[in-house]
Parts: structure tokens; C-alpha cells; sequence
């Protein structure tokens, strides 16, 4: 039975793998993005606001990278929540998505996807930040 | 392939899907991640407008793990709304951490795996998130 049950089951990410925070708020968008990771083979944790993003890094689990929409409602927005992250935790790689064409000033040394993105050209930004790594 | 606002991927065959309704970010990471664990898709909604984004948008569901605190205070109709019009979705209407923990264990001994570990530690590392607590080498 438990042979049987086992066969059943896909990979999982290996701990090991480069932890992705994914901040979204736009639900469907944030479904489609962190499976296509997680089928990618990174470990993803979701969040659909700043304030999430920014008490899951409080709580002290690792993250490589955020993936932050710049628009989000509640107190803070993306370009916030990576100013934030880049104050207190320096060492997470910051990656950008927007709807807008005119975001004005992005955090310096980040990089930004206009919706609607590529998931290939995501998931290959991403692994190329995280090729250290690995 | 550009992913689409609205149209969403069917899930893998042979696979449940379960929707987990918290509004706790710390919980619903790890009760998803739990899951994940034990075999299942897991979806992550952290509202009631989201849960009926994800069920309109056409995704399959199998279980519904729905939170009484989920905002709007809306939980019961939610749940009613539901059960009358995705009868097929199994839905489990939980109250607190401790009750969510043992019902997604439930969910594990039913699922496609045994469940790698017991529902308490799910509360634990719960309770750990929530204390901010950081590893040693912070």
C-alpha cells in the first residue's frame, strides 16, 4: 500500500532548493507564477501583501529571493516592502513585477517584469540569482 | 507562455486539490506546506473574496480547509455558498490553529501519502513563526 501511495507522489523541492517569497496580491496571478516555480523546483512561500512578505522574513525563515508586485493594497507597496528588505535583509534578491508602464524609481540593483511576464523568462531570471547558490 | 488573468491550468490527473482558506499567513504556509508534504496540490487563499476568485475562475478543488476567523466574518456563508453551488468540493470548517492542524492530519491519512509527521508539530512551528523566532546564526 505504502509502495503503491508513493508512486502516487511528484518531487518535491529539496530543502535545498533556493527559497523563492512570492508577494501578490492578484490571486490567479500568484497561483499561476508559484506553481510554475514549484514545478521548476524551487520552494516557494506566498504572500498576497507587504505586510505578509514582511513577517514571514521577520520570522526568520530563509528566503533567496522576493518576487513582489510594486502595486499592492494595505500600508505598503512593493517598492516599500524592498526598501524594507533591503534595510534589514540584505542578502534577499529582489525581482520586480508591474502592471503599470510608469512606475516611476525602482529599488536600485532590481530588476522588473511588466505584466504580463514570460513564466520561462521568470523562472530563468531567478536561477540565474540564485546561481550562487546552488 | 505568458500566463493568463483569468483562464487557470487544470491540475495534474490523480492529484487532489485542496484549498486552504487562512487568514493567518504563518498557518497557511505551513498547513499548505503540510500538505504538499503528504501529496496534495495545495492552493493558498488568505481571504473569502479570494476563495471565490479561485472557485469561478473554473480550478478544480477537492477540499476546501476553511478558517471560522477568514475575514469579513463571512465564513458560514462562504462555506453554505459552497456546499449549494461546488457540492462536489468537500468542505471542513476549522476554529484555530490546533483544529486546523489535526484536520489537515486528517486529510494526510486519507491522501495519497502518509503524513510525514504529526499534526502537533504543525501547531509548533506555527507558534515558532508567529514568535518571530530567529535561527542562531541571525
Amino acid at each position: 500500500m505504502s509502495a503503491m501511495k508513493q508512486s502516487c507522489r511528484e518531487p518535491e523541492a529539496d530543502l535545498r532548493a533556493p527559497v523563492v517569497l512570492v508577494a501578490e496580491d492578484e490571486i490567479l496571478i500568484r497561483i499561476t507564477l508559484t506553481q510554475h516555480l514549484r514545478n521548476a523546483g524551487f520552494r516557494i512561500i506566498e504572500a498576497s501583501g507587504a505586510s505578509e512578505a514582511i513577517g514571514i522574513l521577520s520570522s526568520g525563515e530563509r528566503v533567496d529571493v522576493l518576487f513582489t508586485d510594486v502595486r499592492m493594497p494595505g500600508d505598503s507597496d512593493g517598492i516599500r516592502l524592498a526598501q524594507w528588505v533591503k534595510q534589514n535583509h540584505p542578502g534577499v534578491r529582489i525581482v520586480f513585477a508591474s502592471g503599470e508602464k510608469n512606475i516611476g524609481e525602482i529599488v536600485h540593483g532590481t530588476r522588473l517584469f511588466p505584466k504580463p511576464y514570460d513564466l520561462e523568462e521568470v523562472e530563468s531570471y531567478i536561477r540565474e540569482l540564485v546561481a550562487d547558490l546552488e | 507562455m505568458p500566463y493568463s488573468e483569468t483562464k487557470y491550468r487544470p491540475s495534474p490527473a490523480n492529484r487532489e486539490v485542496v484549498l486552504v482558506a487562512e487568514p493567518d499567513v504563518f498557518a497557511r504556509v505551513v498547513l499548505a506546506e503540510y500538505l504538499r508534504e503528504c501529496g496534495f496540490e495545495v492552493i493558498e487563499a488568505g481571504s473569502a473574496p479570494d476563495v471565490l476568485t479561485v472557485l469561478r475562475s473554473g480550478q478544480e478543488i477537492d477540499i476546501l480547509l476553511l478558517d471560522a476567523q477568514l475575514s469579513d466574518g463571512s465564513c458560514f456563508n462562504l462555506a453554505r455558498e459552497v456546499r449549494e453551488n461546488y457540492p462536489r468540493i468537500d468542505v471542513f470548517l476549522t476554529f484555530g490553529i490546533a483544529r486546523s492542524a489535526e484536520k489537515a492530519g486528517e486529510i494526510c491519512d486519507d491522501g495519497p501519502l502518509y503524513r510525514p509527521y504529526h499534526p502537533q508539530e504543525v501547531v509548533r512551528r506555527i507558534q515558532r513563526l508567529r514568535r518571530g523566532l530567529k535561527p542562531p546564526s541571525d
